[in-house]
């Protein structure tokens, strides 16, 4: 019975005049179909923008200390002031400008520790699905070896070999979420390894490359961009965590991490230093997950609705 | 008095405001002891028919028909309960993949047994008694040792046979096979299809064969409905209907198996795919497709109208225009 | 008349994992198949699961080197063949799967896929390609406009001419068909194989059509080779062979499968048993433990294919039992 189906979807369309949409708004058309979808886009949107054009937005600077207002609540609330609309911290900063200067870090680092631990991490996972015996053999073991370890401590110890700093940091990052990329695109491409389209590629004379990122890797997508959009999040957190131990983000420089794990003294009296970094990370990370979904409808086209 | 009457059973999915009619209009009676095909293409409502009259579709499809009665109980009046008596015990299915419709994680014994404890409450050694009969009963070799055995290391064969064991644990009046020789090997095939029908012979069931393959209904079936789009398009004994189709789509599914065009080059084919859920023809469904179509087939959908032996949904029925 | 294909001894033979320090058994999959194929011939392969057939179609293919034996192909050994010849005799062979919801990308427009045999193999500009992907799709009864669409857009006859399609991109010599028509229906499988035999007529292809179903077969072979365990029980011209088979197995199958009309229906001859698994196959001749005439030679020497009225058969007892 589900023959019908894909009967009925071919059908219609027969006689329907045949324009086809260019493969972007094929794009947009999936995309937006998803509603949490596009609110999770013009969120982020919204936060880039920031992000980009810190210097116009915010108020004042991220570093600048205002002695006479420290822990100031936001604008609302007793005692809050107009000229800090969501605050000041301990050190009399005001949040609202570092959480927009925060953006660019935090995004940045994010996108990067992403970037670097998918893109071998693909690579790694097809080659040991296309050469299960030896290659993959060595590269799984490895891996699994990498996930034996507790992950800060494995993080810690690379950037004790590396030493201290921004860059390393997100090499440690990446290099700690690079096991879950690697089992993933490889039980993915398994899979997709055994179907009939791949050998009728090979039969065609498709060489290892083609077959790997043409044939096989677009069809493993999904899964992969889900697991990345989750990433980006524990990404800011963890890089969070090695700037509490001195390995990361060093302060005064904003990043939303660094300022929740810093002002985590202050919660019993004023809570908005540690919830307002938290809740634009929440927010951030829930846009993050909702455009991943949309993405992953929009560039299925099994799942894309038949017109 | 049949054992199962169908009378205008109409099954639809989907909205209310734009629902998908799988099956329409469609009449069915079966005796006791009789065999009945059902065959006709992916698409054309044969599965959706027998999930309905069992109750299987709550929820998704909307059924409606003026009767629908087994074994002198109205089907569509009874609640779910009682329902669950019938279905499974007097009514019982066989389905295409012998390696899907058992459950992985239990012993093929513990599944049949399981059967019997709820719709026979047996118990301790008569149950295990009965289990090692029914095995035997479906020519299962070495049946004591099998019940022990998990599906994955049974054959599809095998499989099949421990799936029919289940089917007819309970003496059941009605048993519908769907499919179930299409996902096994020629030889297997062979074996299974004479089981059915000794099974049938000697409990003296009703058989309702779902198929696609003309051949097999032809060799064993007392009576045949070929359905098209969820109608049913002409319905006859065997073999008359085979040898003298009187619906131009029995005709066409006929002519486009090669059996029938020996030594031809070209099997003779019917153009086109059957129509889906939004491009029905308002005049009789296989209008668009067919090789006789008069003006009035465009215009007006056909009903069923008796010919010799059966019945037919066509205006101009093939033995009438050669007459 | 040339041949475009010959298959010397095939052997393939594959290890498999028996176990935590026990040494792996080896599966005899393909073990001595010999043939050959004319231009514009079809020979069909006919055999039920575990036969080799779907083996065979690998090497055919060459994605997978033989274990031992010869494939010439155009009369170039596969064998010996540097990497850049083996790139170019890769052309010649391609393949049609047995299901079209698999064997296309869901990723990939049609256009691409179809492209992608000469985007591969040829130094044709994008432009040039997109007009002979077109060409090709107005050929095999496709709409051209259909070309930026998605596999899942189509129906499965759809599928299967844009798989077929794919397949006749390169012109080649020889397409290897594995079950090209079992997960269609009736009505939309001779759509398909009357495309088969258009384009065989039009290209001169050589088909090796891989199949369990002998009514198809019959309508497109001009030799037939039964297998049974990876070996060759029966190879020969097809007339021959179904008017008179003569090994016990080529017998079994052609009375297992069913037919419309009575007049056409076999003998049935009954064989028992299961499918025996190749990873233990019987001593001898591999069938004796299903054949109705095995003795005890069949149970320790195993036959050698040899001439007998106009085919090669592989049984014992081949004269006796036709006599």
């Amino acid at each position: 019975m589900t023959n019908a189906n894909m009967q009925n979807a071919a059908v219609p369309a027969e006689d329907a005049a045949v324009n086809y949409p260019s493969p972007l708004k094929e794009f947009w058309q999936g995309f937006s179909y998803n509603k949490g979808a596009v609110a999770g886009l013009i969120f982020m949107s919204i936060v880039v923008l920031c992000a980009v054009l810190a210097p116009l937005v915010a108020p004042y600077s991220p570093i600048e200390q205002y002695r006479d207002h420290l822990l100031t609540p936001p604008a609302w609330l007793d005692g809050g002031s107009s000229a800090f609309l969501l605050g000041t911290d301990e050190l009399g900063r005001d949040i609202l400008s570092r959480l927009i200067y925060g953006a660019r870090l935090s995004l940045f680092i994010g996108l990067c520790s992403v970037l670097l631990a998918m893109v071998p991490g693909v690579v790694l996972g097809l080659l040991a699905a296309f050469f299960p015996k030896v290659l993959g053999g060595v590269i799984m073991r490895v891996m699994d070896i990498m996930m034996a370890l507790p992950s800060l401590l494995l993080a810690v110890a690379i950037m004790a070999i590396l030493g201290p700093g921004l860059l390393n940091a997100m090499i440690a990052i990446a290099t700690v979420s690079l096991p879950a990329y690697v089992r993933l695109t490889r039980a993915s491409a398994m899979t997709e390894l055994n179907r009939d389209y791949v050998t009728a590629s090979r039969v065609s004379g498709a060489g290892l490359f083609r077959l790997m990122f043409n044939t096989v890797l677009p069809n493993c997508m999904a899964p992969l961009i889900v697991h990345a959009t989750m990433s980006f999040s524990s990404a800011i957190l963890e890089i969070a965590a090695l700037g509490f131990l001195g390995l990361g983000v060093q302060p005064p420089t904003p990043e939303w991490g660094t300022m929740l794990a810093s002002a985590r003294d202050y919660i019993e009296r004023a809570w908005w230093v540690v919830s307002l970094p938290g809740l634009t990370i929440l927010l951030s990370v829930l846009a993050i997950n909702l455009m991943g979904d949309g993405l992953r409808d929009a560039l299925d086209p099994k799942l894309k609705r038949a017109a | 008095m049949s054992l199962l009457e169908i009378k205008n059973l109409s099954v639809e999915f989907g909205s209310e405001k734009n629902p998908f009619r799988a099956v329409e209009g469609l009449d069915l009676s079966v005796n006791q002891g009789e065999i009945v095909g059902i065959v006709g293409e992916s698409g054309s409502g044969k599965s959706v028919t027998m999930m309905a009259m069992m109750g299987l579709l709550e929820g998704q499809g909307r059924i409606v028909a003026d009767t629908l009665q087994f074994d002198g109980k109205n089907l569509l009046t009874i609640s779910a309960r009682e329902r669950r008596k019938i279905v499974g015990k007097d009514i019982a299915m066989i389905f295409q993949d012998p390696m899907t419709s058992l459950n992985p994680s239990y012993t093929v014994g513990y599944q049949i047994m399981e059967v019997l404890k709820i719709h026979q409450g047996l118990r301790g050694a008569a149950l295990k008694q009965r289990a090692l009969e029914l095995m035997e009963m479906v020519e299962i070799p070495a049946a004591a040792s099998r019940l022990n055995a998990y599906p994955h290391q049974l054959s599809g064969g095998m499989s099949q046979r421990v799936v029919i064991a289940m089917a007819i644990a309970c003496n059941p009046k009605l048993l519908i096979a769907d499919e179930p020789t299409t996902a096994l090997d020629v030889t297997i095939q062979a074996q299974i299809m004479d089981l059915l029908v000794n099974l049938q012979k000697s409990q003296n069931m009703a058989l309702i064969m779902i198929t696609h393959d003309l051949a097999v209904v032809a060799e064993v079936a007392h009576k045949v409905a070929v359905m098209y789009a969820g109608q049913v398009a002409e319905m006859a004994k065997v073999p008359g209907i085979f040898r003298t189709p009187t619906h131009p789509y029995t005709e066409a599914l006929l002519k486009s198996i090669p059996e029938h065009s020996k030594g031809a080059h070209r099997l003779s084919t019917l153009p086109g795919i059957v129509p889906g859920q939004y491009d029905r023809p308002s005049g009789c469904l296989l209008s668009p497709r067919c090789p006789y179509v008069q003006d009035k087939c465009k215009a007006q959908r056909p009903g069923l109208t008796a010919i010799d032996g059966g019945v037919v949904r066509c205006h101009y029925p093939i033995t009438a225009k050669e007459a | 008349m040339s041949t475009v294909l010959q298959a010397r001894d095939l052997t393939r033979y594959y290890d498999v994992a028996q176990g935590f320090l026990k040494p792996s058994a080896q599966v005899k999959a393909l073990n001595g198949v010999s043939f050959e194929l004319q231009a514009g011939k079809t020979l069909a392969v006919v055999g039920e699961s575990g036969c080799g057939k779907s083996t065979l179609a690998r090497q055919l293919t060459l994605i997978e080197p033989p274990t031992s034996g010869s494939l010439l192909l155009d009369g170039q050994d596969a064998a010996k063949a540097s990497k850049a010849e083996l790139k170019a005799m890769r052309t010649k062979v391609q393949m049609v799967f047995q299901n079209p919801y698999a064997s296309l990308n869901p990723r990939q427009k049609i256009g691409t896929q179809l492209g992608e045999p000469l985007d591969i193999n040829t130094s044709l500009s994008a432009s040039e390609r997109e007009e002979r992907v077109r060409a090709m799709m107005t050929r095999v009864g496709l709409r051209p406009e259909h070309y930026y669409r998605y596999p899942h857009m189509f129906s499965g006859g759809q599928r299967q001419r844009i798989a077929i399609a794919r397949a006749m991109m390169l012109n080649p010599k020889i397409v290897v068909a594995d079950e090209p028509t079992s997960a269609l229906d009736v009505s939309i499988q001779a759509q398909v194989l009357n495309l088969f035999m258009d384009l065989q007529e039009e290209f001169n292809t050589a088909y090796v059509f891989i199949s369990h179903n002998l009514a198809v077969v019959e309508h497109v072979a001009d030799d037939l080779m039964v297998m049974y365990l990876g070996r060759a029980v029966e190879v020969g011209a097809k007339e021959k062979i179904y008017s008179r088979p003569l090994h016990p197995y080529t017998q079994a199958l052609l009375s297992a499968t069913p037919s419309i009309h009575p007049e056409d229906r076999r003998v049935k001859i009954k064989i028992h048993g299961e499918l025996p698994s190749p990873l233990n196959p019987p001593s001898g001749c591999t069938f004796h433990k299903r054949c109705p005439f095995a003795n005890e030679r069949c149970q320790q020497e195993v036959p050698e294919l040899r001439a007998l009225d106009e085919r090669m058969v592989a049984c014992h007892h081949a004269e006796n039992i036709n006599s």
